[in-house]
């Protein structure tokens, strides 16, 4: 990416909205200030992804892992989406901005490096932390988008996910990561 | 764990996070910084200048978005702001939405005076807004 050059940053929903996190996961009441204090300080452009779990399954979802959102509905669902998300990535880099891409890792559907998964999840609700299984893959929605990019021939300078829901997450220690990735 | 969420959500035009796409408006954060030390979550809305076509369906993903926090309890305001294209949030599109699924949040508008104006004054309006 070129020294200087004009940035975007497509975020996961939740770094500006908590208040779309599955219950039990809003770690700030609404904007996660650290984090977009830091973009907007940095001089960046922010856009924020739809969030594909809160508009299909609803604010009061049950936890879930990335098996139970990887069915034909919610994958059509996410392409919908992903399109208008590129459209808008187009739309930039006819702009000549430099498009960065950051989801939430750990996340069924929003994790880049790592999602969760757990293949006897399912039918009565009963839920575990230690049950919902770190595995190093992208979830359901970040699976989609990057298919929609790819298709549409985008170039992204960057992808990488945050693991906010982790309980060791350190903010100083991502924040300075992601300045080193985005400013090379 | 804690959940730390405010149950409380504002829809703001894409110039409250980017006000360098808008030039021609008061180049500052005021917006989204009264947004988030009023504990608020955020949901933008896209560049003013995206296709008709596609400022239709983020739109209808906003008005689902606010139909379902208002369903579930949670309090949900529209920041409107004079001085951009139908208010910087498809203000007239939005609102037709959201009265044919009969359902409606406080709306706060936003005039150039006070956009241009002593700070304090926006952060209170944002603050009280939802409270």
């Amino acid at each position: 990416m070129g020294e200087g050059s004009k940035k975007v940053i497509f975020l996961s929903h939740c770094f500006i909205n908590q208040n779309a996190k599955v219950l039990e996961f809003a770690r700030y009441p609404g904007v996660v200030a650290p984090f977009l204090d830091f973009m907007k300080r940095r001089g960046y452009v922010v856009e924020q992804l739809p969030c594909p779990e809160t508009l299909h399954m609803g604010i009061k979802r049950w936890w879930n892992t990335k098996e139970l959102y990887d069915t034909p509905g919610f994958r059509k669902h996410c392409r919908r989406l992903a399109k208008h998300v590129v459209d808008l990535m187009e739309h930039y880099q006819r702009k000549g901005y430099d498009v960065v891409l950051i989801g939430l890792d750990g996340s069924p559907s929003c994790g880049v490096n790592i999602t969760g998964r757990n293949p006897n999840w399912g039918g009565r609700p009963y839920a575990s932390i230690e049950d919902y299984h770190i595995v190093e893959e992208m979830g359901v929605w970040m699976e989609e988008l990057k298919a929609e990019i790819e298709r549409r021939g985008v170039k992204l300078a960057n992808m990488t996910g945050v693991p906010m829901d982790d309980p060791k997450f350190n903010m100083d220690e991502s924040l300075r990561n992601i300045e080193k990735l985005v400013e090379g | 764990m804690e959940d730390r969420r405010s149950y409380k959500v504002v829809i703001v035009p894409d110039y409250a996070l980017n006000p360098e796409n808008y030039p021609h408006l008061p180049q500052h954060l005021k917006i989204y910084e009264g947004a988030r030390d009023a504990g608020y979550g955020v949901i933008k809305m896209p560049p003013t200048d995206i296709p008709e076509e596609s400022a239709d369906e983020w739109v209808e993903i906003t008005a689902d978005m606010i139909e379902e926090y208002l369903n579930k309890g949670y309090k949900v305001a529209v920041i409107a702001v004079e001085g951009l294209p139908d208010k910087g949030v498809w203000f007239s599109k939005l609102v037709k939405e959201l009265e044919s699924r009969r359902t409606m949040p406080k709306i706060l508008e936003i005039s150039r005076g006070e956009l241009e104006a002593d700070g304090e004054q926006l952060a209170e309006k944002i603050k009280t807004v939802l409270s």
